[in-house]
């Protein structure tokens, strides 16, 4: 009793730290965090921890000096290429760690192991895509390739480096929240990271969807509906462009996708993402006032904070280069350097097919292919959850590749196999190192250095585009490309059929490509790369025309340009598309006689076609094509059930041209039949209606296109009060400034080439720090929306002085 | 006195140790300074709640970033009741229900085990 008596609060002193010191469910540990000693406030900054600094590190051979502009962009000065990738690993972790682990748990299919069970279907997802085993497969394989593996080993060193010296007082505040710390970096996670972006940018199929519609309707509708090119285009490669090689035979088999199904095909593959897109271009001397090229490149991704670029500045005898690099990984992926610039956007072919497998028994040892059981291979998944349970799932693999969905229903192949999908995709394949191609830019002196660095990369394919101070342009739709007969992968594949398989590879020196062509200029918005007379078959869909048709407009029409006019192409807010349809449906609009209507027919009428950041016809005609496009299609294909809409060329055609079609009746209304006007005039009135409900009466202000668009950059953790909201700007999905509620211009680049040196303005919609407590979190941001650009620091030495440098870090090596 | 003494050399402690190293200081200095435990729970809880808040609002004033609203948003969500409670209300409170019970009850247990070896 005694004891008791004296201990007790001893007892309920230790008791309350051990309980503050560890998390407990879903809260972080409330001690720890809440100090303001070792907690959250440890990571608030202010002026004086911006001030110069010296260190001595371990992993470098010479002196570095790491200037930071006001921006806090580093330039680093290395005196040997080791120091150099060592350096860009040690500050970008420094101001990136988190996100930086952060990709490569979503890529691995891991972020069950700090954020716990919410995580686990997004995990089973990506480890079924299989991009961990592809990953450490790249990493194995670049052991032999003594560059990359130089500059990975070097740049993990920095990175582990920076991990060695923070303490939990210096953990990003993400760390602090989640209860965990970074664990080791290595070459693998590098590659973890570029699996991410081949996800982002190839990672969608409409395969299964258009599949359910030939079922349904068979191919006579799919060839009307779902054509392999569209009517308006203006493909990346200007028509006219002379083929001059002599392309591989492809044969296409006669049967050309797998048998129908009983039952629609429903998977969780999403679509391609047609507002991850971007847009380049660069417009030779001809058309500049310098007399030199210009070149201008924004790729448009989903927007987050911290952002998916991190500007440098890398520098050593060997090299000198500015731009944008993605966080965990080595060199410039988009900038300039002396003598070219070069930009990407992404390609969009259709890389990733589904090939229906049929097993031999419920276990899936075997499937068939080429009239033979062929052995599957199995992988068990291990999920670790943050509370230490773990969860076991089996992976099967043909050779096409991994079986991404299971279906326990028997089918049509028969009736007592179980049957599943294989995924062929190009994000998967292991050959080559996508590195190089970075490493060749970054260094490159002209246009044959260009073509060099071209054959080095696989995926995903981006349209690379290039400008030179000797007044050369160029652009290629580049990556592997899988040899395909015509509309392969269109539709599900026979797993069964060898013919299926894909056949090889496009050679690369056949890949699409111009170089200073009559019109003086090269761009590209996603759209297709080349038109129908290209031998080769990319893909049967490609983003929508509308940017590149713009894009193409202004450059064909822009003489004398400077830095500032590629600057305003870029914030265009023109609307093409309504341009295209909208006169066609305001005539329909004219027979309505709902007077609650004649306000907003109004605002249509005198609307300048402009996504502007005030305009309400902009808010109407968005969400009205939206509306008339489920009104036409949702009755026979819906979504919801996994059937493809036709495009939009596609419908805005049909309406101007068909206007009798079977169509536009609506299916589900037994007794009637509508007719185009009823369907044009419904949806309008049913957009003018949902608007009034969710932002009340049409005003200008609650109305405005900004208002009702509300572009958000949300933080990568979804943490709501380290995002931010409400940003004022126009754009749109189909408009040059691609500025979406989530998504858009990413980062935004203007390079004046110059025989003597080059002037690069650019800026990204966030901050170089990852710490929401830095003011560098999202600085940049407001800007972005406006749509200015920032002078970029590119300097020629290390000694030159500006006022735009505010400090200096210097790297000392470690006397042992 | 024992006031000052936990809240000097406990301040010191805390800037290079883990965030309980408050707890072991005030424990040491009650059992040797303080005469009761009621004595050394108040003594102990107020100078470990001035130090956090003291030490809290120099950080919070000198920061260019609002970190406070941002993390009391993070636990708040933003809606219902507690949302209305200022965020640096809500913050501070939380600190203060943690310093006053660390830093109390170690101030108290240094009587307590004092008096049972004596």
């Amino acid at each position: 009793m005694k004891i008791i008596k004296h201990f007790w609060s001893y007892l309920v002193m230790v008791g309350l730290i051990f309980l503050l010191h560890n998390p407990i469910g879903p809260l972080p540990p409330l001690g720890r965090l809440f100090s303001p000693f070792e907690g959250f406030l440890q990571n608030t900054t202010n002026k004086s921890t911006l001030t110069d600094s010296e260190l001595n590190l371990e992993g470098v051979k010479d002196e570095v000096k790491v200037i930071f502009d006001e921006n806090q962009v580093p330039h680093i000065f290395a005196k040997n290429e080791d120091d150099l990738y060592f350096t860009q690993g040690y500050v970008m972790a420094k101001d990136r760690i988190w996100q930086m682990e952060f990709y490569t748990l979503v890529a691995s299919g891991r972020l069950t192991e700090v954020v716990g069970e919410k995580a686990l279907e997004f995990d089973r997802y990506n480890r079924r895509l299989g991009m961990a085993r592809a990953a450490a497969k790249i990493a194995e394989n670049l052991k032999t390739d003594s560059i990359s593996s130089r500059i990975l080993t070097a740049y993990a060193k920095g990175v582990n480096t920076y991990i060695s010296q923070i303490d939990y007082k210096n953990l990003p505040v993400e760390y602090k929240l989640l209860g965990y710390k970074p664990a080791e970096w290595t070459p693998y996670k590098t590659i973890l990271m570029l699996m991410n972006m081949r996800s982002t940018l190839n990672g969608g199929s409409d395969d299964f969807r258009i599949t359910n519609v030939v079922d349904q309707f068979g191919f006579e509708t799919v060839k009307d509906l779902f054509p392999d090119y569209p009517v308006e285009e203006s493909p990346i490669i200007p028509v006219g462009t002379k083929w001059d090689f002599s392309p591989l035979p492809v044969k296409t088999p006669t049967k050309i996708m797998s048998g129908a199904d009983d039952d629609k095909l429903i998977v969780k593959i999403p679509s391609p993402a047609p507002e991850i897109g971007s847009n380049n271009w660069a417009i030779g001397g001809s058309k500049s006032s310098t007399g030199l090229p210009i070149l201008s490149n924004d790729p448009h991704l989903g927007l987050t904070l911290p952002s998916i670029w991190y500007q440098m500045q890398l520098s050593c005898p060997t090299v000198n280069v500015y731009g944008v690099a993605l966080p965990g990984c080595p060199g410039i992926v988009i900038g300039f350097n002396k003598d070219i610039a070069w930009g990407v956007t992404n390609v969009g072919s259709d890389v990733m097919d589904f090939y229906k497998i049929r097993f031999n028994n419920a276990e899936k040892t075997h499937y068939m292919h080429n009239d033979k059981w062929i052995p599957t291979t199995k992988y068990i998944e291990q999920y670790r959850l943050k509370s230490g349970l773990v969860i076991k799932d089996t992976l099967i693999y043909t050779h096409h590749g991994p079986v991404v969905y299971n279906e326990s229903k028997t089918t049509n192949f028969n009736k007592n196999t179980p049957a599943g999908h294989a995924m062929r995709w190009i994000a998967l394949e292991t050959t080559g190192s996508d590195l190089m191609i970075f490493h060749l830019l970054n260094r490159a002196k002209n246009y044959d250095d260009y073509r060099e660095a071209l054959t080095h990369y696989t995926a995903p394919a981006q349209n690379f585009i290039f400008a030179s101070n000797q007044n050369d342009i160029a652009i290629t739709p580049n990556g592997k490309f899988p040899l395909k007969w015509k509309e392969q992968g269109k539709y599900i594949l026979d797993g069964s059929m060898p013919e299926h398989d894909w056949q090889g590879w496009i050679p690369m020196e056949q890949n699409p490509t111009v170089k200073n062509p009559p019109r003086g200029f090269v761009s590209s918005a996603n759209q297709f790369s080349t038109d129908p007379t290209y031998p080769y078959y990319l893909g049967w869909k490609f983003a929508p025309s509308s940017r590149g048709i713009r894009i193409n407009e202004r450059l064909t029409a822009m003489t004398n340009a400077n830095a500032d006019s590629l600057r305003s192409l870029q914030n265009d807010n023109f609307n093409v598309s309504a341009r295209r349809i909208l006169p066609t449906l305001l005539t329909y609009l004219e027979s309505s006689k709902e007077a609650s209507l004649a306000p907003a027919i109004d605002i249509m009428k005198k609307w300048d076609l402009v996504n502007g950041p005030d305009a309400v016809g902009a808010t109407i005609y968005e969400a009205w094509t939206t509306e008339l496009g489920n009104w036409i299609w949702d009755d026979e294909f819906p979504s919801k059930q996994f059937l493809l809409h036709p495009s939009e060329d596609r419908t805005f055609e049909m309406i101007k041209k068909e206007s009798t079609a079977k169509w536009f009746d609506n299916t589900n209304t037994k007794d009637k039949v509508e007719t185009i006007s009823e369907i044009i005039n419904g949806s309008f009135k049913a957009t003018i209606d949902s608007l009034t409900l969710h932002n009340g009466p049409m005003n200008p202000e609650t109305w405005a296109w900004a208002k009702i668009k509300n572009t958000s950059i949300g933080h990568l953790g979804k943490i709501g009060s380290f995002s931010r909201t409400g940003i004022m700007n126009g754009g749109g999905k189909g408009i040059v400034n691609a500025t979406t509620a989530s998504t858009g211009p990413s980062w935004r680049m203007v390079v004046e080439l110059d025989k003597e040196w080059p002037r690069g303005y650019g800026l990204y919609p966030g901050g170089q720090s990852g710490n929401v407590g830095s003011k560098y979190y999202d600085n940049m941001v407001d800007k972005w929306a406006a749509g200015k650009l920032d002078t970029l620091v590119f300097m020629k030495t290390v000694d030159e002085k500006s006022a735009k440098l505010t400090r200096t870090m210097t790297i000392k090596p470690k006397n042992k | 006195m024992l006031y000052l003494m936990i809240l000097i050399i406990g301040g010191i402690a805390s800037y290079f140790g883990p965030w309980w190293i408050i707890a072991p200081v005030a424990l040491a200095l009650c059992w040797w300074k303080a005469k009761t435990p009621k004595e050394a729970y108040l003594t102990a809880s107020a100078a470990t709640v001035t130090l956090w808040i003291g030490y809290a609002t120099f950080l919070n004033a000198t920061a260019d970033v609002n970190l406070i609203d941002k993390i009391a948003e993070l636990f708040t969500g933003g809606v219902g009741f507690l949302a209305k409670v200022p965020k640096i209300a809500f913050v501070f409170t939380i600190m203060t229900l943690i310093a006053t019970a660390i830093g109390g009850f170690a101030g108290m247990s240094g009587v307590q085990m004092r008096r049972y070896f004596k």
